[in-house]
This record gives C-alpha cells, sequence and structure tokens, in this order.
C-alpha cells in the first residue's frame, strides 16, 4: 500500500514538472512588438506592430521547449510615412485585406539548451504571410519568469511569464510581395525581430 | 500699393519656397521621408522588453521640401500666364 502511494506521489510530481503551460500572448500592455526593417537608398524603411496574439505552451522545466503559434494582425502594421503605410497595406504589396493574419506555427524545436531560467533553440516553423506559407528556421531565446506576472499587473493576478526573443530575415519576394520588382526602391530581405512576453495567470 | 497677378503669383511661390524650407530647417532638416508620428525607446521593467513609445508628431522630409519646390516652380511658371502691369493701371 506504502508502495503503491510512493508511486501515485512520484508519478504525480514527474507530471507536474513535465506538465506544459499555455501562455497567452495578447497584451494590453503594448509592449510586446515585431520590428521589421527593409533598406532603401533615401533611408530605411523601419515598422512596427503590437498587434500580436496567440498561445504558446511551454514546459517551465524546460521553456526553450516551445510550441503554439504567434499570430499578427497585419492591418497593425505601420510606418511613420503615412503613404508608405497606405501602400504596404495595399492589394500590391501586403493585401491585408484579403489576407489580415501573418503568422508564424512551431513545428519542430532543435539544438535546445538551458541556462538559468534562459533556454536558447533553433525553431523550425511555418511562416505565413499573404496567404504563402513557407518553413523557416530561427534562432530563439525564451525566458521562464515564475511568479512575475504579478508585478506586470500591479498585482492584480498572478503568474507566470514566458518571455520570447527573435532575429531573423525573409525575403518578401517569397511570399508574393513584388517579387523581383522594385528592388531599387525597396529590398527584397525584410529583418524581424520580435520580443514578447506571454502570461500564464495561475488558475 | 497694388500688385498685378504676376507680382501675386511670384510672391506666393516665394512664400511656399520659403515655408516649405523654413519648417522643414527648423524641425531638424530631417533627409528621410516625411513622418507623421516618432518613437523614443523604452524598456519594459519586468520582462526587460525593448519597445518603442509612438508619440504623434510631423516630421518634414525631403520628400516635403521636394512638393514645395515643386509647387512653387508651377506657381511661378504660371505667373508669366499673367500680365507684367496691372489692368486697372492700362488706361488709353
Amino acid at each position: 500500500m506504502k508502495i503503491q502511494a510512493l508511486a501515485v506521489a512520484a508519478l504525480l510530481s514527474t507530471q507536474v514538472f513535465a506538465s506544459e503551460v499555455d501562455f497567452d500572448f495578447k497584451d494590453p500592455k503594448g509592449v510586446n512588438n515585431i520590428v521589421f526593417k527593409l533598406d532603401a537608398p533615401l533611408e530605411s524603411i523601419s515598422g512596427t506592430t503590437n498587434g500580436i496574439s496567440g498561445i504558446i505552451s511551454a514546459d517551465p522545466a524546460e521553456p526553450e521547449d516551445i510550441e503554439g503559434k504567434i499570430i499578427v494582425d497585419a492591418r497593425t502594421l505601420s510606418v511613420p510615412n503615412p503613404l508608405m503605410q497606405e501602400h504596404m497595406l495595399s492589394a500590391d504589396w501586403l493585401d491585408t485585406a484579403k489576407h489580415p493574419e501573418i503568422t508564424f506555427e512551431i513545428k519542430e524545436v532543435l539544438n535546445s539548451k538551458k541556462e538559468g531560467n534562459t533556454g536558447t533553440a533553433e525553431v523550425k516553423g511555418i511562416f505565413t504571410m499573404k496567404g504563402i506559407s513557407k518553413e523557416v528556421l530561427v534562432p530563439v531565446s525564451v525566458t521562464y519568469l515564475p511568479g512575475r506576472l504579478a508585478d506586470r499587473t500591479g498585482g492584480k493576478v498572478e503568474g507566470d511569464l514566458l518571455v520570447i526573443r527573435t532575429n531573423f530575415q525573409i525575403n518578401r519576394g517569397d511570399y508574393g510581395i513584388k517579387q523581383g520588382e522594385n528592388l531599387d526602391k525597396v529590398s527584397d530581405v525584410i529583418d524581424i525581430s520580435l520580443a514578447v512576453a506571454g502570461a500564464a495567470p495561475k488558475k | 500699393m497694388k500688385f498685378s497677378l504676376r507680382t501675386i503669383a511670384r510672391l506666393l511661390a516665394l512664400f511656399i519656397l520659403s515655408t516649405c524650407l523654413s519648417w522643414w530647417w527648423f524641425s531638424g532638416a530631417d533627409m528621410g521621408w516625411t513622418k507623421t508620428y516618432v518613437t523614443t525607446p523604452a524598456t519594459d521593467e519586468v520582462t526587460g522588453i525593448q519597445y518603442e513609445v509612438r508619440k504623434e508628431k510631423f516630421v518634414p522630409g525631403v520628400d516635403f521640401v521636394v512638393t514645395g519646390i515643386g509647387l512653387s516652380f508651377v506657381i511661378f511658371a504660371t505667373s508669366f500666364l499673367f500680365s507684367a502691369k496691372d489692368p486697372k493701371i492700362q488706361q488709353p
């Protein structure tokens, strides 16, 4: 009887430590952001968005082993020049009326390493923009911040935070955005920097 | 003191040109595109995430200056269509 109880306790504790937690990346504070940059002759075009959502599951013991999807509302992408903004969202470029979402879905985590509460890995995923999906491999840094959600919500909500950072490049031509066109005006390569924090409130 | 239409058009062209150039110059002579907002970097204390705080501000860029120069040039060129003398003065 005693052995059975011990076995159950051991199994439960293993499940507790190995259980995955869902982190919600919708951020009412507006801190979560993606910055994108394209080289251009007059000055590089730099824009940003806070329209980020999505759920990522992570095991707090192995925070780098993540799975889930990050969704960006393409209509919230903005650049400081209003005419450029209009062109960027138009049917010729991102066509946000037809394709309002840009997504990144995690498929596989490779070469993961852990140091303290931060882990790094290469994440293979499906990046979808303007309705075209491509497999990409991106370097990711994941930091697990246990019990820090309360600090962000002024003590209103208890829970954990998961911070994900990554920098990677894509070619706009690969996603049907003026492929081979306007290369003298704006580069094909888009530099993307993502820094987001997901929240897992305690139930 | 009366001005002919030609003079008025040229004064208008000069006004537009000087306004555009001085607005651009005193706004920091930005050599990039015109912007309707500027950003300042900030860091979230809890997560350490760096983000940009947006502030609505009109910053005229090179395209603003080029538009001003172009408009003043068109007005200046149009001034040649008008007579140099005030029609009221041209009495027989």
